[in-house]
Protein backbone atom coordinates (compact mmCIF):
# COMPACT_ATOMS: atom_id res chain seq x y z
CA UNK A 1 0.00 0.00 0.00
CA UNK A 2 1.17 3.73 -0.51
CA UNK A 3 1.37 5.68 2.43
CA UNK A 4 0.91 9.03 0.30
CA UNK A 5 -3.00 9.93 1.36
CA UNK A 6 -1.30 11.71 5.05
CA UNK A 7 1.08 13.12 2.96
CA UNK A 8 -0.90 14.66 0.54
CA UNK A 9 -0.16 18.42 0.60
CA UNK A 10 1.92 18.49 3.30
CA UNK A 11 5.63 17.07 1.76
CA UNK A 12 7.10 20.38 1.21
CA UNK A 13 6.25 21.23 5.06
CA UNK A 14 7.72 18.31 6.37
CA UNK A 15 11.00 18.70 4.31
CA UNK A 16 11.63 22.67 5.11
CA UNK A 17 10.94 21.93 8.40
CA UNK A 18 13.24 18.94 8.92
CA UNK A 19 16.18 21.26 6.92
CA UNK A 20 15.50 24.20 9.16
CA UNK A 21 16.64 22.15 12.32
CA UNK A 22 19.21 20.11 10.15
CA UNK A 23 20.22 21.69 7.36
CA UNK A 24 23.26 19.63 4.88
CA UNK A 25 20.90 16.28 4.53
CA UNK A 26 20.58 14.28 1.83
CA UNK A 27 17.29 12.44 -0.02
CA UNK A 28 17.33 9.36 1.59
CA UNK A 29 18.08 11.11 5.24
CA UNK A 30 15.58 13.28 5.06
CA UNK A 31 13.12 10.87 4.42
CA UNK A 32 14.64 8.65 7.20
CA UNK A 33 14.48 11.50 9.61
CA UNK A 34 10.21 12.27 8.71
CA UNK A 35 10.14 8.73 9.38
CA UNK A 36 11.78 9.04 12.63
CA UNK A 37 10.74 12.39 14.03
CA UNK A 38 7.15 11.18 12.96
CA UNK A 39 6.97 8.08 15.47
CA UNK A 40 7.06 5.86 12.23
CA UNK A 41 3.31 6.61 11.24
CA UNK A 42 4.80 9.31 8.23
CA UNK A 43 6.22 7.93 5.41
CA UNK A 44 7.36 10.41 2.22
CA UNK A 45 6.99 8.47 -0.77
CA UNK A 46 9.73 8.09 -2.47
CA UNK A 47 8.93 8.33 -5.99
CA UNK A 48 7.83 12.28 -5.01
CA UNK A 49 10.34 13.03 -2.94
CA UNK A 50 13.34 13.95 -5.22
CA UNK A 51 10.93 15.84 -7.66
CA UNK A 52 9.66 17.56 -4.80
CA UNK A 53 12.92 18.42 -3.88
CA UNK A 54 14.01 19.23 -7.15
CA UNK A 55 10.67 22.23 -7.51
CA UNK A 56 11.57 23.49 -4.10
CA UNK A 57 15.06 24.08 -5.40
CA UNK A 58 14.35 25.38 -8.41
CA UNK A 59 11.69 27.73 -6.47
CA UNK A 60 14.76 29.15 -4.60
CA UNK A 61 13.66 27.64 -1.23
CA UNK A 62 16.28 25.03 -1.53
CA UNK A 63 19.83 25.12 -2.28
CA UNK A 64 21.89 22.25 -3.13
CA UNK A 65 25.32 20.94 -3.20
CA UNK A 66 27.27 18.13 -3.77
CA UNK A 67 29.45 16.76 -0.84
CA UNK A 68 32.13 13.95 -1.20
CA UNK A 69 30.99 11.30 1.85
CA UNK A 70 34.22 9.10 0.84
CA UNK A 71 36.28 8.28 -2.32
CA UNK A 72 33.49 6.45 -4.67
CA UNK A 73 30.27 8.28 -3.37
CA UNK A 74 29.23 11.71 -3.16
CA UNK A 75 25.35 13.01 -1.93
CA UNK A 76 23.73 15.80 -2.53
CA UNK A 77 22.39 17.65 0.21
CA UNK A 78 20.22 20.29 0.63
CA UNK A 79 19.85 23.23 2.97
CA UNK A 80 17.17 26.36 3.60
CA UNK A 81 17.89 29.67 1.81
CA UNK A 82 16.50 32.68 3.44
CA UNK A 83 13.48 32.63 1.20
CA UNK A 84 12.82 29.07 2.39
CA UNK A 85 12.50 29.78 5.68
CA UNK A 86 9.96 32.52 4.92
CA UNK A 87 8.10 29.76 2.85
CA UNK A 88 8.17 27.95 5.98
CA UNK A 89 6.40 30.25 7.90
CA UNK A 90 3.82 30.58 5.97
CA UNK A 91 3.27 26.83 5.38
CA UNK A 92 3.41 26.84 9.17
CA UNK A 93 0.69 29.19 9.81
CA UNK A 94 -1.34 27.77 7.12
CA UNK A 95 -1.15 24.08 8.40
CA UNK A 96 -2.18 25.54 11.95
CA UNK A 97 -5.20 27.11 10.35
CA UNK A 98 -6.75 23.80 8.67
CA UNK A 99 -5.63 21.43 11.60
CA UNK A 100 -7.42 23.88 14.30
CA UNK A 101 -10.38 24.20 12.04
CA UNK A 102 -10.91 20.12 11.45
CA UNK A 103 -10.31 19.93 15.16
CA UNK A 104 -13.49 22.29 15.49
CA UNK A 105 -15.24 20.79 13.41
CA UNK A 106 -14.07 17.80 14.94
CA UNK A 107 -15.23 18.95 18.36
CA UNK A 108 -18.56 20.66 17.64
CA UNK A 109 -20.49 18.47 15.44
CA UNK B 1 18.02 28.76 -9.74
CA UNK B 2 18.04 31.15 -12.29
CA UNK B 3 17.13 31.43 -15.87
CA UNK B 4 20.75 31.98 -16.58
CA UNK B 5 22.06 28.67 -14.72
CA UNK B 6 19.49 27.36 -16.35
CA UNK B 7 20.16 28.09 -19.74
CA UNK B 8 23.86 26.92 -18.79
CA UNK B 9 22.47 23.86 -17.89
CA UNK B 10 21.23 23.22 -21.49
CA UNK B 11 24.56 23.14 -22.70
CA UNK B 12 25.33 20.49 -19.53
CA UNK B 13 22.40 18.33 -20.74
CA UNK B 14 23.95 15.60 -20.22
CA UNK B 15 26.00 16.14 -17.10
CA UNK B 16 22.04 17.05 -15.41
CA UNK B 17 20.71 13.92 -16.34
CA UNK B 18 23.91 12.20 -14.79
CA UNK B 19 23.25 14.35 -11.53
CA UNK B 20 19.56 13.40 -11.58
CA UNK B 21 20.77 9.17 -12.10
CA UNK B 22 23.51 9.62 -9.41
CA UNK B 23 21.75 11.27 -6.61
CA UNK B 24 18.65 8.07 -7.01
CA UNK B 25 21.96 5.60 -7.27
CA UNK B 26 22.56 7.18 -3.54
CA UNK B 27 19.18 6.56 -2.40
CA UNK B 28 18.71 3.13 -3.75
CA UNK B 29 22.65 2.29 -2.22
CA UNK B 30 21.02 3.75 1.33
CA UNK B 31 17.87 1.41 1.41
CA UNK B 32 19.82 -1.62 0.39
CA UNK B 33 22.27 -0.85 3.26
CA UNK B 34 18.77 -0.78 5.55
CA UNK B 35 18.22 -4.06 4.70
CA UNK B 36 15.54 -3.41 1.60
CA UNK B 37 14.61 -5.17 -1.21
CA UNK B 38 15.73 -3.48 -3.97
CA UNK B 39 13.25 -4.17 -6.36
CA UNK B 40 10.82 -2.85 -3.85
CA UNK B 41 12.37 0.17 -3.62
CA UNK B 42 12.68 0.88 -7.21
CA UNK B 43 9.16 0.26 -7.44
CA UNK B 44 8.30 2.90 -4.59
CA UNK B 45 11.07 5.42 -6.24
CA UNK B 46 8.73 4.98 -9.67
CA UNK B 47 9.71 4.93 -12.95
CA UNK B 48 13.21 6.87 -12.74
CA UNK B 49 13.02 7.92 -16.31
CA UNK B 50 9.85 10.09 -15.38
CA UNK B 51 11.44 11.55 -12.40
CA UNK B 52 14.67 11.90 -14.60
CA UNK B 53 12.62 14.02 -16.93
CA UNK B 54 10.78 16.06 -14.91
CA UNK B 55 13.82 16.93 -12.66
CA UNK B 56 15.60 17.55 -16.05
CA UNK B 57 12.80 20.09 -17.30
CA UNK B 58 12.99 22.11 -13.80
CA UNK B 59 16.45 22.75 -14.48
CA UNK B 60 16.63 23.77 -17.49
CA UNK B 61 14.31 25.64 -20.39
CA UNK B 62 12.40 22.86 -21.95
CA UNK B 63 11.95 25.07 -24.96
CA UNK B 64 15.32 26.27 -25.12
CA UNK B 65 16.17 22.83 -25.20
CA UNK B 66 14.13 21.64 -28.15
CA UNK B 67 15.40 24.55 -29.97
CA UNK B 68 18.79 23.73 -29.40
CA UNK B 69 18.04 19.68 -30.48
CA UNK B 70 16.07 20.82 -33.51
CA UNK B 71 19.15 23.13 -34.25
CA UNK B 72 21.70 20.46 -34.28
CA UNK B 73 19.12 18.55 -36.14
CA UNK B 74 18.75 20.98 -38.82
CA UNK B 75 22.75 21.21 -39.29
CA UNK B 76 22.69 17.07 -39.93
CA UNK B 77 20.22 17.28 -41.93
CA UNK B 78 21.69 20.50 -44.20
CA UNK B 79 24.90 18.32 -44.61
CA UNK B 80 23.12 14.97 -45.15
CA UNK B 81 21.82 16.67 -48.13
CA UNK B 82 24.46 19.11 -49.44
CA UNK B 83 23.56 19.74 -53.04
CA UNK B 84 20.06 20.43 -52.47
CA UNK B 85 21.34 22.73 -49.30
CA UNK B 86 23.64 24.23 -51.42
CA UNK B 87 21.34 24.82 -54.33
CA UNK B 88 18.77 26.81 -52.01
CA UNK B 89 20.99 28.52 -50.46
CA UNK B 90 22.71 29.57 -53.27
CA UNK B 91 19.93 30.60 -55.12
CA UNK B 92 18.44 32.66 -52.58
CA UNK B 93 21.80 34.49 -51.47
CA UNK B 94 21.73 35.42 -54.98
CA UNK B 95 18.39 37.32 -55.50
CA UNK B 96 18.84 38.60 -51.69
CA UNK B 97 21.93 39.90 -52.94
CA UNK B 98 20.96 41.31 -56.37
CA UNK B 99 17.99 42.45 -53.91
CA UNK B 100 20.15 44.15 -51.65
CA UNK B 101 23.01 45.76 -54.16
CA UNK B 102 19.32 47.79 -56.50
CA UNK B 103 18.59 48.93 -53.19
CA UNK B 104 21.83 50.67 -52.40
CA UNK B 105 21.60 51.98 -55.65
CA UNK B 106 17.93 53.55 -55.40
CA UNK B 107 18.84 54.51 -51.88
CA UNK B 108 22.24 56.15 -52.83
CA UNK B 109 20.30 57.62 -55.22
CA UNK B 110 17.12 58.63 -54.49
CA UNK B 111 16.48 58.03 -51.25
CA UNK B 112 19.08 59.09 -48.88
CA UNK B 113 18.51 62.14 -47.20
CA UNK B 114 21.01 65.04 -48.12
CA UNK B 115 23.63 64.93 -45.07
CA UNK B 116 22.54 68.65 -43.91
CA UNK B 117 19.93 70.37 -41.51
CA UNK B 118 16.51 69.64 -41.73
CA UNK B 119 16.64 68.00 -45.31
CA UNK B 120 13.02 67.71 -45.74
CA UNK B 121 12.24 71.29 -46.00
CA UNK B 122 14.04 71.79 -49.22
CA UNK B 123 12.68 71.71 -53.01
CA UNK B 124 14.29 72.06 -56.12
CA UNK B 125 12.77 74.76 -58.64
CA UNK B 126 11.70 73.02 -61.72
CA UNK B 127 10.10 74.73 -64.53
CA UNK B 128 7.92 72.79 -66.82
CA UNK B 129 7.17 73.89 -70.56
CA UNK B 130 6.86 72.70 -74.07
CA UNK B 131 10.08 72.27 -75.65
CA UNK B 132 10.70 73.34 -79.16
CA UNK B 133 10.10 69.14 -80.39
CA UNK B 134 6.53 69.56 -79.07
CA UNK B 135 6.44 67.35 -76.34
CA UNK B 136 6.68 68.27 -72.60
CA UNK B 137 9.85 68.82 -70.49
CA UNK B 138 11.26 70.28 -67.80
CA UNK B 139 14.28 71.30 -66.28
CA UNK B 140 15.85 73.05 -63.25
CA UNK B 141 18.21 75.49 -64.46
CA UNK B 142 18.00 78.64 -63.73
CA UNK B 143 20.47 82.62 -64.59
CA UNK B 144 21.04 84.55 -62.35
CA UNK B 145 19.37 87.54 -62.17
CA UNK B 146 16.42 85.37 -62.72
CA UNK B 147 17.34 83.64 -59.03
CA UNK B 148 18.23 86.81 -57.43
CA UNK B 149 14.66 88.55 -58.51
CA UNK B 150 13.28 85.26 -56.77
CA UNK B 151 15.40 85.25 -53.92
CA UNK B 152 14.38 88.78 -53.02
CA UNK B 153 10.93 88.44 -53.58
CA UNK B 154 10.56 85.81 -51.21
CA UNK B 155 13.07 86.20 -48.83
CA UNK B 156 10.03 86.05 -45.77
CA UNK B 157 8.69 82.33 -46.34
CA UNK B 158 12.33 80.84 -47.93
CA UNK B 159 15.71 80.91 -48.02
CA UNK B 160 16.57 80.47 -51.66
CA UNK B 161 20.16 78.63 -51.99
CA UNK B 162 21.90 78.93 -55.99
CA UNK B 163 24.05 75.82 -56.77
CA UNK B 164 25.58 75.54 -60.35
CA UNK B 165 25.68 72.31 -61.98
CA UNK B 166 29.26 70.75 -60.90
CA UNK B 167 32.00 71.66 -63.59
CA UNK B 168 34.94 69.57 -63.92
CA UNK B 169 37.85 72.13 -64.42
CA UNK B 170 41.22 72.15 -64.82
CA UNK B 171 43.18 73.81 -61.99
CA UNK B 172 46.10 73.91 -60.10
CA UNK B 173 48.61 74.12 -56.82
CA UNK B 174 51.77 75.02 -58.32
CA UNK B 175 52.69 75.87 -61.86
CA UNK B 176 50.95 75.58 -65.19
CA UNK B 177 52.71 72.52 -65.72
CA UNK B 178 50.70 70.39 -62.92
CA UNK B 179 47.06 71.17 -64.02
CA UNK B 180 44.72 68.53 -62.46
CA UNK B 181 40.81 68.17 -62.79
CA UNK B 182 38.35 68.66 -59.74
CA UNK B 183 34.48 68.86 -59.44
CA UNK B 184 33.53 72.47 -58.62
CA UNK B 185 30.22 73.69 -57.26
CA UNK B 186 29.62 77.90 -57.05
CA UNK B 187 27.29 78.06 -54.46
CA UNK B 188 25.23 81.04 -52.88
CA UNK B 189 27.93 82.04 -50.17
CA UNK B 190 24.81 81.72 -47.56
CA UNK B 191 24.74 78.19 -48.82
CA UNK B 192 26.27 76.82 -45.92
CA UNK B 193 25.07 78.24 -43.10
CA UNK B 194 21.63 77.44 -44.27
CA UNK B 195 22.83 73.72 -44.54
CA UNK B 196 23.95 73.91 -40.85
CA UNK B 197 27.48 72.71 -42.19
CA UNK B 198 30.35 73.41 -39.57
CA UNK B 199 33.86 73.38 -40.56
CA UNK B 200 36.61 70.65 -40.06
CA UNK B 201 39.40 73.49 -40.44
CA UNK B 202 39.49 76.99 -41.33
CA UNK B 203 36.15 78.71 -41.96
CA UNK B 204 33.18 78.18 -44.51
CA UNK B 205 31.82 80.58 -47.11
CA UNK B 206 29.37 83.16 -45.67
CA UNK B 207 26.91 85.24 -47.39
CA UNK B 208 29.69 88.07 -47.19
CA UNK B 209 31.89 86.24 -49.12
CA UNK B 210 28.99 86.32 -51.98
CA UNK B 211 28.36 90.35 -52.31
CA UNK B 212 30.02 91.74 -55.72
CA UNK B 213 31.18 89.63 -59.02
CA UNK B 214 34.99 88.77 -58.75
CA UNK B 215 36.14 90.12 -55.42
CA UNK B 216 35.69 87.07 -53.10
CA UNK B 217 38.82 84.82 -54.12
CA UNK B 218 37.59 82.16 -51.63
CA UNK B 219 37.81 78.08 -51.89
CA UNK B 220 36.33 75.54 -49.84
CA UNK B 221 37.24 72.03 -50.18
CA UNK B 222 35.06 68.53 -49.43
CA UNK B 223 36.20 66.48 -46.72
CA UNK B 224 36.52 63.78 -49.05
CA UNK B 225 38.59 65.66 -51.74
CA UNK B 226 40.90 67.19 -48.43
CA UNK B 227 41.29 63.60 -47.98
CA UNK B 228 41.96 62.34 -51.09
CA UNK B 229 43.97 64.96 -52.31
CA UNK B 230 46.05 66.55 -49.69
CA UNK B 231 45.61 63.71 -46.89
CA UNK B 232 43.89 65.92 -44.72
CA UNK B 233 47.02 68.13 -44.00
CA UNK B 234 45.77 70.79 -41.90
CA UNK B 235 47.95 73.37 -43.02
CA UNK B 236 46.30 73.43 -46.93
CA UNK B 237 43.96 76.47 -45.27
CA UNK B 238 46.05 79.13 -46.47
CA UNK B 239 47.13 77.69 -49.41
CA UNK B 240 46.41 78.88 -52.90
CA UNK B 241 44.73 77.55 -56.26
CA UNK B 242 44.66 78.79 -59.64
CA UNK B 243 41.28 78.00 -61.83
CA UNK B 244 42.14 80.50 -65.15
CA UNK B 245 43.60 83.93 -64.14
CA UNK B 246 41.95 84.20 -61.21
CA UNK B 247 44.11 82.74 -57.42
CA UNK B 248 41.81 81.59 -54.98
CA UNK B 249 42.64 81.24 -51.63
CA UNK B 250 41.82 78.28 -49.50
CA UNK B 251 39.88 79.41 -46.19
CA UNK B 252 38.68 75.77 -44.97
CA UNK B 253 37.43 72.59 -45.36
CA UNK B 254 33.51 71.52 -44.86
CA UNK B 255 32.89 68.45 -42.77
CA UNK B 256 31.93 64.84 -43.78
CA UNK B 257 30.00 63.48 -45.58
CA UNK B 258 28.72 66.37 -47.57
CA UNK B 259 29.83 66.40 -51.12
CA UNK B 260 27.13 69.00 -52.42
CA UNK B 261 23.79 68.33 -53.57
CA UNK B 262 24.07 66.11 -56.43
CA UNK B 263 23.72 62.21 -55.76
CA UNK B 264 26.25 60.63 -58.04
CA UNK B 265 28.65 63.67 -58.34
CA UNK B 266 31.22 64.14 -55.93
CA UNK B 267 31.94 68.04 -55.43
CA UNK B 268 35.77 68.90 -54.42
CA UNK B 269 35.88 72.77 -54.11
CA UNK B 270 32.95 75.23 -53.42
CA UNK B 271 33.32 78.04 -54.54
CA UNK B 272 31.52 81.37 -53.96
CA UNK B 273 28.79 82.19 -56.89
CA UNK B 274 29.90 85.68 -57.46
CA UNK B 275 33.12 84.19 -58.71
CA UNK B 276 31.49 82.39 -61.52
CA UNK B 277 31.52 85.50 -64.10
CA UNK B 278 28.32 84.76 -64.86
CA UNK B 279 26.30 86.53 -62.25
CA UNK B 280 25.50 89.22 -64.52
CA UNK B 281 23.82 87.16 -67.24
CA UNK B 282 20.25 86.58 -68.06
CA UNK B 283 20.68 84.57 -70.93
CA UNK B 284 22.77 81.72 -69.42
CA UNK B 285 21.16 78.89 -67.19
CA UNK B 286 23.81 77.47 -65.39
CA UNK B 287 22.72 77.21 -61.53
CA UNK B 288 20.05 75.14 -59.78
CA UNK B 289 18.01 77.11 -57.51
CA UNK B 290 17.25 75.42 -54.13
CA UNK B 291 14.33 76.23 -51.76
CA UNK B 292 14.54 76.31 -47.65
CA UNK B 293 10.66 76.73 -47.18
CA UNK B 294 10.68 78.50 -43.74
CA UNK B 295 8.37 76.17 -41.07
CA UNK B 296 5.17 77.31 -41.37
CA UNK B 297 4.85 78.75 -44.82
CA UNK B 298 2.90 77.26 -47.74
CA UNK B 299 3.90 75.61 -50.66
CA UNK B 300 1.20 76.95 -52.90
CA UNK B 301 1.09 80.68 -52.41
CA UNK B 302 5.27 80.45 -52.62
CA UNK B 303 5.19 78.31 -55.99
CA UNK B 304 2.50 80.67 -57.34
CA UNK B 305 4.43 84.13 -56.67
CA UNK B 306 8.03 82.17 -57.56
CA UNK B 307 6.12 81.35 -61.36
CA UNK B 308 4.92 85.42 -61.79
CA UNK B 309 8.41 86.48 -60.57
CA UNK B 310 9.75 83.88 -63.47
CA UNK B 311 7.25 84.45 -65.88
CA UNK B 312 7.79 88.60 -65.50
CA UNK B 313 11.27 87.89 -65.69
CA UNK B 314 11.18 85.97 -69.07
CA UNK B 315 8.61 88.07 -70.77
CA UNK B 316 11.08 91.08 -70.33
CA UNK B 317 14.02 89.08 -71.70
CA UNK B 318 11.57 88.18 -74.71
CA UNK B 319 11.21 91.50 -75.88
CA UNK B 320 14.78 91.23 -77.23
CA UNK B 321 14.86 87.44 -78.90
CA UNK B 322 15.76 87.40 -81.94
CA UNK B 323 15.28 83.81 -84.69
CA UNK B 324 11.80 82.96 -82.69
CA UNK B 325 8.46 82.26 -84.23
CA UNK B 326 5.51 83.19 -82.28
CA UNK B 327 4.37 79.85 -81.39
CA UNK B 328 7.86 79.12 -79.94
CA UNK B 329 7.81 82.45 -78.03
CA UNK B 330 4.38 81.75 -76.69
CA UNK B 331 5.66 77.94 -75.50
CA UNK B 332 8.56 79.40 -74.16
CA UNK B 333 6.65 82.01 -72.01
CA UNK B 334 3.82 79.03 -70.72
CA UNK B 335 6.81 77.76 -68.53
CA UNK B 336 5.31 77.05 -65.14
CA UNK B 337 7.51 76.50 -62.05
CA UNK B 338 7.33 73.93 -59.20
CA UNK B 339 8.77 73.27 -55.92
CA UNK B 340 9.85 69.68 -56.22
CA UNK B 341 10.73 68.11 -53.21
CA UNK B 342 14.75 67.51 -52.56
CA UNK B 343 15.35 66.05 -48.76
CA UNK B 344 17.71 63.67 -51.23
CA UNK B 345 19.21 66.02 -53.65
CA UNK B 346 18.43 67.64 -56.99
CA UNK B 347 20.98 65.60 -59.64
CA UNK B 348 20.62 65.15 -63.18
CA UNK B 349 21.02 61.52 -62.41
CA UNK B 350 17.52 61.10 -60.43
CA UNK B 351 15.39 62.57 -63.31
CA UNK B 352 17.35 60.11 -66.04
CA UNK B 353 17.40 56.63 -63.91
CA UNK B 354 14.67 56.90 -61.65
CA UNK B 355 12.20 54.99 -64.58
CA UNK B 356 14.88 52.65 -64.90
CA UNK B 357 15.94 52.29 -61.42
CA UNK B 358 12.42 50.94 -60.72
CA UNK B 359 12.13 48.95 -63.21
CA UNK B 360 15.35 47.64 -62.04
CA UNK B 361 13.99 46.96 -58.48
CA UNK B 362 10.65 45.45 -59.53
CA UNK B 363 12.90 43.06 -61.82
CA UNK B 364 14.98 42.35 -58.53
CA UNK B 365 12.33 41.48 -56.52
CA UNK B 366 11.06 39.12 -59.27
CA UNK B 367 14.16 37.25 -59.22
CA UNK B 368 13.84 37.10 -55.49
CA UNK B 369 10.58 35.50 -55.89
CA UNK B 370 11.00 33.02 -58.47
CA UNK B 371 13.86 31.80 -56.16
CA UNK B 372 11.66 31.43 -53.26
CA UNK B 373 9.45 29.66 -55.62
CA UNK B 374 12.19 27.28 -56.58
CA UNK B 375 13.18 26.74 -52.52
CA UNK B 376 9.92 26.00 -51.87
CA UNK B 377 9.64 22.99 -54.64
CA UNK B 378 13.22 21.78 -53.60
CA UNK B 379 11.83 21.80 -49.82
CA UNK B 380 8.38 20.09 -50.57
CA UNK B 381 10.29 17.54 -52.96
CA UNK B 382 12.09 16.74 -49.48
CA UNK B 383 9.09 17.11 -47.60
CA UNK B 384 7.26 14.19 -49.49
CA UNK B 385 10.45 11.96 -48.88
CA UNK B 386 10.72 12.67 -44.97
CA UNK B 387 6.90 11.99 -44.79
CA UNK B 388 7.90 8.54 -43.04
CA UNK B 389 10.25 10.38 -40.27
CA UNK B 390 7.30 12.90 -39.67
CA UNK B 391 4.63 9.74 -39.12
CA UNK B 392 7.42 8.49 -36.85
CA UNK B 393 7.70 11.84 -34.46
CA UNK B 394 3.86 11.37 -34.18
CA UNK B 395 3.90 8.28 -33.15
CA UNK B 396 6.01 8.88 -30.51
CA UNK B 397 4.32 11.88 -29.16
CA UNK B 398 5.52 14.70 -30.92
CA UNK B 399 2.60 17.31 -30.78
CA UNK B 400 1.60 19.52 -34.30
CA UNK B 401 3.71 22.46 -33.15
CA UNK B 402 6.78 20.53 -32.52
CA UNK B 403 7.09 19.20 -36.15
CA UNK B 404 6.06 23.07 -37.24
CA UNK B 405 8.82 24.00 -35.08
CA UNK B 406 11.38 21.37 -36.20
CA UNK B 407 10.53 22.59 -40.00
CA UNK B 408 10.92 26.31 -39.16
CA UNK B 409 14.04 25.97 -37.66
CA UNK B 410 15.25 24.33 -40.25
CA UNK B 411 14.30 26.51 -42.78
CA UNK B 412 15.75 29.42 -40.44
CA UNK B 413 18.91 27.71 -40.98
CA UNK B 414 18.64 27.85 -44.54
CA UNK B 415 17.21 31.48 -44.31
CA UNK B 416 20.61 32.96 -42.06
CA UNK B 417 22.93 31.55 -44.30
CA UNK B 418 21.29 32.71 -47.77
CA UNK B 419 21.14 35.96 -46.39
CA UNK B 420 24.60 35.82 -44.66
CA UNK B 421 25.98 35.13 -48.17
CA UNK B 422 23.76 37.36 -50.01
CA UNK B 423 24.86 40.04 -47.72
CA UNK B 424 28.41 39.38 -48.76
CA UNK B 425 27.43 39.20 -52.70
CA UNK B 426 25.93 42.43 -52.24
CA UNK B 427 28.51 44.12 -50.46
Amino acid sequence: MRKTDSLQGTLDLLVLKILSRKPGLHGYAIMSAIKEHSGDVLRADEGSLYPALHRMEEAGWLHAEWLAKDQRQRLRVYRLTPEGAKQLSTEQSRWQTVTSAVNRVLRTV
Amino acid sequence: MSLWSRAINLFRGEQVSREIEEELATHVTEAIAEGRDPSEIRNALGPALQIREQSRDLRIIPWLDSLRADLIFARRQLMKRKVTSAACVLSLALAIGSCTAAFRLIDALLLRPLPVKNPEQLYDLTRHLIGFDGKPTSYDQWAYPSFRRMRDAVKDQAELIAISYTLTVDLTYQSNQEMEKANLDYVSGGMFDSFGLRPIAGRLLSASDDLTPGAHPYAVLSHDYWSRRFGKDPNVVGRTLRLGDTLYQIVGVVQAPFTGTSPGTVTDIFLPAMMSGKTERDDQTWLRTIARVKPGAAIGPLQAKLNAISHAFEEERAKHFVGMNKIQTARFLAETVTMEPAAAGASSLQGDYRRSLLSLGILVVLVLLIACANVANLMTAQASARAREMALRVSIGAGRARLVQLVLVESGCLALLASALGGLFAW
